[in-house]
C-alpha cells in the first residue's frame, strides 16, 4: 500500500518494488481431482451419438481422414453405378437381342402384323 | 463455413461426379427401339470388323423384303385358319387345308430365316459364328406361332463390357 501511495505522488516502482508485491493465492487441495470429476460427469450426461459426432468432428478435419473419406465416397459412388450400369445393360442387351431376332424373324414380324388388316378374300 | 462442412460437401459432390462418370462410361451402345440399334448390337456383341459388318448388313438388308413377303403369308395363313377353327365344328377339308398352307409357310420361314442366319454365320469369326447359331437356333427349333402371345426366348447371356 505504501509503494502504491508512492506510486501515486509521482515516484515509479522499481524491479524491487514489483519482488516485494507477491499476491498470495491458495488452491484447494482438490482443486484438480474436482475439476476433472466435473469434465467426467460432463461427458456422463451426454449421449453416446453426441459423443460420436463430436469424435467424428475432430477426426475428419484432420487432412489425411478427410482426404480418405473423400477417396472412399468416390469408390462407392462409382461402386454404386457399375452395379446400376450392369443392370441397365443387361436390360438393354436383351431388348436389343429381341429387336434383331424381330427382324429377321418372320413369325415375330407376324406378332406385329397381326392380320387384322388382312381379311379373307 | 465449418470444415467439416466443406469436407462432407466435397465427399458428396466427389461422389456424385463419380457416380456419373462411372455411370455413363460404363453404358454399352444402343438405344433399344431405333432403327439400326439392333444391327450396331449385333456388330458389338459379335465382334464384327468393318468389312464384316458391312456385309452383315448388306445380306440383312437384301433379306428384308423376303421377311416382309413372308410375314404377310404368315399373317394371312394364320389368320384364315383362325377364321376357319372358329366357324367349323369339326375338322373339315378346309381346316385341313388352312393347316397344310399354315404348315407349308412355317416350312418356308424356317427354311428363309435358317438360310439367313447360316450367311450371316459366315462372315463371323468361329467363337462368334458358334455364338451366333447358339443364339438364333432357338428360333429353328421351336418356332412361335405368329400369335402375340409367344414370347422372344432368349439364349444368349450379356457378354461382359
Amino acid at each position: 500500500m505504501n509503494d502504491s501511495n508512492h506510486a501515486s505522488k509521482g515516484r515509479s516502482l522499481s524491479p524491487d518494488d514489483l519482488q516485494i508485491w507477491k499476491v498470495e493465492t491458495e488452491i484447494p487441495s482438490r482443486f484438480q481431482a474436482e475439476v476433472w470429476q466435473k469434465i467426467a460427469a460432463r461427458q456422463v450426461e451426454q449421449p453416446v451419438w453426441s459423443r460420436f459426432i463430436e469424435w467424428i468432428t475432430l477426426t475428419l478435419v484432420r487432412p489425411q481422414f478427410a482426404a480418405a473419406l473423400i477417396l472412399v465416397a468416390g469408390l462407392m459412388g462409382g461402386g454404386l453405378a457399375q452395379w446400376k450400369v450392369q443392370r441397365v445393360n443387361a436390360r438393354s442387351f436383351n431388348a436389343l437381342q429381341s429387336q434383331y431376332i424381330a427382324s429377321v424373324d418372320p413369325y415375330a414380324h407376324a406378332n406385329a402384323f397381326s392380320g387384322a388388316e388382312m381379311r379373307m378374300p | 463455413m465449418k470444415p467439416i462442412t466443406a469436407v462432407l460437401i466435397a465427399a458428396v459432390v466427389v461422389a456424385i461426379a463419380s457416380f456419373g462418370g462411372s455411370y455413363f462410361a460404363g453404358r454399352s451402345c444402343c438405344k433399344v427401339g431405333l432403327p439400326g440399334s439392333e444391327m450396331e448390337w449385333l456388330r458389338q456383341t459379335f465382334q464384327l470388323n468393318e468389312p464384316q459388318f458391312a456385309a452383315v448388313k448388306q445380306l440383312h438388308e437384301s433379306y428384308q423384303p423376303t421377311c416382309e413377303k413372308l410375314c404377310k403369308r404368315i399373317a394371312v395363313a394364320n389368320e384364315k385358319l383362325d377364321h376357319l377353327i372358329q366357324s367349323s365344328q369339326s375338322v373339315t377339308p378346309e381346316v385341313e387345308a388352312a393347316l397344310r398352307e399354315s404348315a407349308e409357310v412355317r416350312e418356308d420361314c424356317r427354311k428363309a430365316m435358317l438360310g439367313h442366319i447360316y450367311q450371316v454365320a459366315a462372315e463371323m469369326s468361329t467363337p462368334n459364328r458358334e455364338r451366333y447359331l447358339k443364339m438364333m437356333t432357338p428360333r429353328i427349333i421351336m418356332p412361335p406361332t405368329g400369335h402375340p402371345s409367344t414370347p422372344v426366348q432368349s439364349a444368349e447371356e450379356p457378354p461382359c463390357h
